[in-house]
């Protein structure tokens, strides 16, 4: 660069930019001394002025649109946060998972109403068992009354024979009254037995009659409702992994918006980067009106003005590239919200009315379990009165075999008193052998019923004083209680997860619906920045004109240094190298700047 | 407990994003808007962990700063990272005279400063 110090005492102003200069004043010594006019230096810093102002509406603006940016990087986050949430609960496994809750609650409902199955298929065995026997007895009965009747008979025959022979039969008389008596008692138990025989049969026929609707009942009801569980479960995986698919999609949606903020982020950087640009043209703008001196004001003025061009359509670029930024951010939310709407009347919808349909498969599991519970409840009682009816006709039939071992008695006694009284006697000897083998008989009778009561008693016994079927039944109350109630937690467990969803995405709704809202608004503001960028380019346009009326009303030599040390400084100068150059000028060292480094990497660490 | 990082930047929205940048990477921040306010906010007793300042700024610049920061026995080795809009080599080796540890040029994003920070924490 040229030494130029501007010489006061040879001092000749430039009237105004335009005017053109008089031939007298065209010497050498006149063109060193071309000085700027105070307009020139007025008009310069009105520009000054007006590039400051420009800056600090963009400082105010920008650090609006700062403090929503942080207001819409919160939202992103919450809605991010609260989905990724919501994904890690969809993937939970084992225990936490309501879906593996309810199977397992599921197979464990199903084993139980097996067992009810198999229990009842039992007890239809065990009364199948006492059925038989209870329905030969009548026969057996049957056969025990014609001997009874039989017996009585005789013991009319013996009273008529008696009475024949006079006071000698009296003894015998006392055996017939004696066997009509004990027949009578005999009859009257037998009718009892009967009673209890046709009891007993009716309630293992009421029972097995049940037992078997039951089972059949239970057979197709089991069916329909683990068939019922199975698909409602497989339609439960199928529904979660839906939810767990969208709310991943959406949740990935959250992240980019978060990311896409941040970018926004970087984007409004370039502010300050401009902020600074300008900041070094006022400095060079301000070093024109130190110097004075039209040889370096029209150059240097050349150059800002392609400065705040390009300084202007970068900030421009930027500004747009924010707007951009700020449309696909705002898509990326809007589609955000309407997947979110979408889920939430999903969830609402489909999924609550299925969940109704759950727990209504639930409630009739859980109603049969019960219903089978009952069943077996009252199976037992009844055949504990089963058990109670064969121990009393047991008894009937005990009482039964002691009076005919008295008939029997008696008619031994007869017989030995009617050998002594002789050939009147006769006749009721033959009576008395005939009542004491009658007896005898009839006793063997009951004797074999005796007997196959007894085995009744045992069996029934077996089955209604058995330890194990106490406990299996009482374990059988306490399981399906249990298992009714994990069910229904389950089921619980259900309605709240899918509340959290509905809530979570109803939040996200709002969310984003406000997000929308907030990203209009900012991107409006940051669209009016635009002006500013055009108020640069402008004062570029002005400073041109400024610039080039001088050039104009300066004698050709003038134009031509002018010409020769704009070209120097385009070689040389860059924004850096321009700001240490004025540096140096004002504080009167001519040295040359440095030139600028290369590109590359941003970042360095020493 | 966070480490405590002071921003020194003239420019409000630079301040701004990276105390949003980095307090969302879970470091506390303290804000000065240039040398002499940082100095007056470090006073006699206050410890940070990090620095992150400016070039050129009014009152006091990022050089003049970090000389003045490295004479305090508590800052001697404090990490200190210029954040500038500045890219030549002399300015650069200033820095790294003054006691610089590193050199980022604006616009930085927002995974560059994190990663970086962490890099000089440790």
């Amino acid at each position: 660069m040229s030494d130029r110090q501007p010489d006061s005492a040879q001092h000749r102003d430039i009237q105004s930019p335009g005017e053109p200069l008089s031939s007298s004043s065209s010497s050498k010594a006149d063109l060193n001394e071309m000085e700027l006019s105070t307009i020139w230096n007025r008009e310069i810093a009105d520009h000054i002025r007006q590039l400051r102002a420009v800056m600090q509406t963009s400082e105010d603006g920008f650090l609006s649109v700062g403090s929503k940016l942080r207001e819409i990087h919160l939202s992103a986050r919450n809605v991010s946060q609260k989905l990724a949430g919501l994904v890690d609960n969809y993937s939970a496994e084992g225990e936490t998972n309501s879906i593996n809750k309810l199977r397992v609650m599921s197979d464990c409902s199903t084993k139980q109403l097996d067992s009810f199955n198999d229990f009842s298929l039992q007890a239809v065995a065990h009364l199948q068992n006492l059925e038989s026997p209870l329905a030969s007895l009548p026969e057996s009965l049957h056969e025990f009354d014609r001997l009874v009747s039989r017996l009585r008979k005789m013991g009319t025959v013996a009273h008529i024979e008696a009475a024949r022979i006079g006071d000698e039969g009296l003894d015998f008389i006392r055996l017939a009254e004696t066997v009509s008596v004990l027949g009578e008692k005999i009859t009257a138990k037998a009718r009892e037995v009967r009673t209890y025989i046709k009891g007993a049969s009716e309630v293992i026929a009421l029972n097995k009659g049940k037992m078997e609707q039951v089972i059949g009942k239970h057979k197709n009801i089991t069916k329909l409702v683990t068939n019922d569980m199975k698909s409602n479960l497989q339609v439960l995986d199928e529904k979660h992994e839906l939810y767990q698919k969208i709310t991943s999609g959406i949740s990935d949606k959250s992240e980019d918006a978060l990311r896409n903020v941040h970018v926004v982020v970087q984007s409004v950087q370039y502010h300050d980067i401009t902020r600074q640009q300008v900041d070094h043209i006022i400095e060079a703008l301000q070093s024109i009106q130190q110097q004075n001196s039209v040889f370096e004001a029209v150059p240097i003025c050349q150059i800002q003005v392609a400065q705040l061009r390009r300084v202007g359509l970068e900030f421009e670029d930027a500004v747009l590239s924010i707007v951009t930024a700020l449309g696909q951010l705002s898509n990326a939310v809007t589609t955000m919200l309407s997947e979110s709407e979408q889920m939430t009347n999903f969830t609402k919808d489909s999924g609550t009315t299925f969940f109704e349909y759950v727990e209504r498969g639930v409630e009739t599991v859980s109603a049969t379990m019960m219903k089978d519970w009952y069943a077996v409840q009252e199976l037992i009682s009844s055949l504990e009165q089963i058990s109670e009816n064969i121990r009393k006709m047991k008894s009937f039939m005990d009482e039964m075999a002691n009076v005919g071992s008295e008939i029997e008695l008696l008619a031994l006694n007869s017989r030995v008193k009617a050998a002594r009284t002789g050939s009147s006697g006769a006749a009721l000897a033959v009576i008395a052998e005939s009542i004491q083998h009658l007896s005898l008989v009839a006793l063997d009778q009951v004797d074999g019923v005796v007997k196959q009561m007894s085995h009744m008693v045992t069996v029934s016994g077996d089955l209604t004083n058995n330890h194990t079927i106490e406990t299996v039944t009482h374990r059988a109350e306490i399981e399906t209680k249990n298992i009714i109630e994990k069910l229904r937690d389950a089921i619980q467990v259900f309605h709240s997860d899918n509340a959290m969803t509905i809530k979570i995405f109803l939040e996200t709704e709002s969310i984003c619906k406000a997000m929308v809202g907030q990203l209009e608004s900012l991107s409006k503001e940051i669209g009016r920045h635009r002006e500013i960028a055009l108020s640069l380019i402008k004062t570029g346009d002005m400073l041109e004109q400024l610039a080039v009326r001088t050039r104009a009303s300066v004698p050709d030599s003038a134009r031509a240094i002018i010409d020769e040390r704009l070209e120097e400084m385009r070689k040389r100068y860059t924004m850096e190298t321009e700001r240490e150059t004025h540096n140096a000028v004002l504080s009167g060292n001519q040295t040359q700047a440095g030139m600028p480094s290369g590109g590359g990497s941003n970042i360095e660490l020493f | 407990m966070a480490r405590v990082i002071m921003t020194v930047d003239d420019s409000t929205t630079v301040r701004q994003m990276v105390s949003f940048t980095l307090s969302d990477a879970g470091y506390q921040i303290v804000e000065a808007c240039d040398g002499k306010d940082a100095l007056s906010k470090l006073g006699d007793s206050a410890t940070i962990d990090m620095l992150i300042t400016d070039l050129n700024m009014p009152n006091l610049d990022g050089i003049e700063l970090i000389k003045n920061v490295r004479t305090q026995p508590r800052h001697k080795f404090v990490p200190i990272l210029m954040l500038t809009t500045e890219s030549q080599e002399t300015k650069k080796q200033q820095g790294k005279a003054a006691g610089a540890s590193g050199w980022i040029v604006k616009p930085f994003s927002a995974t560059q400063l994190v990663d970086v920070v962490r890099k000089l924490l440790k």
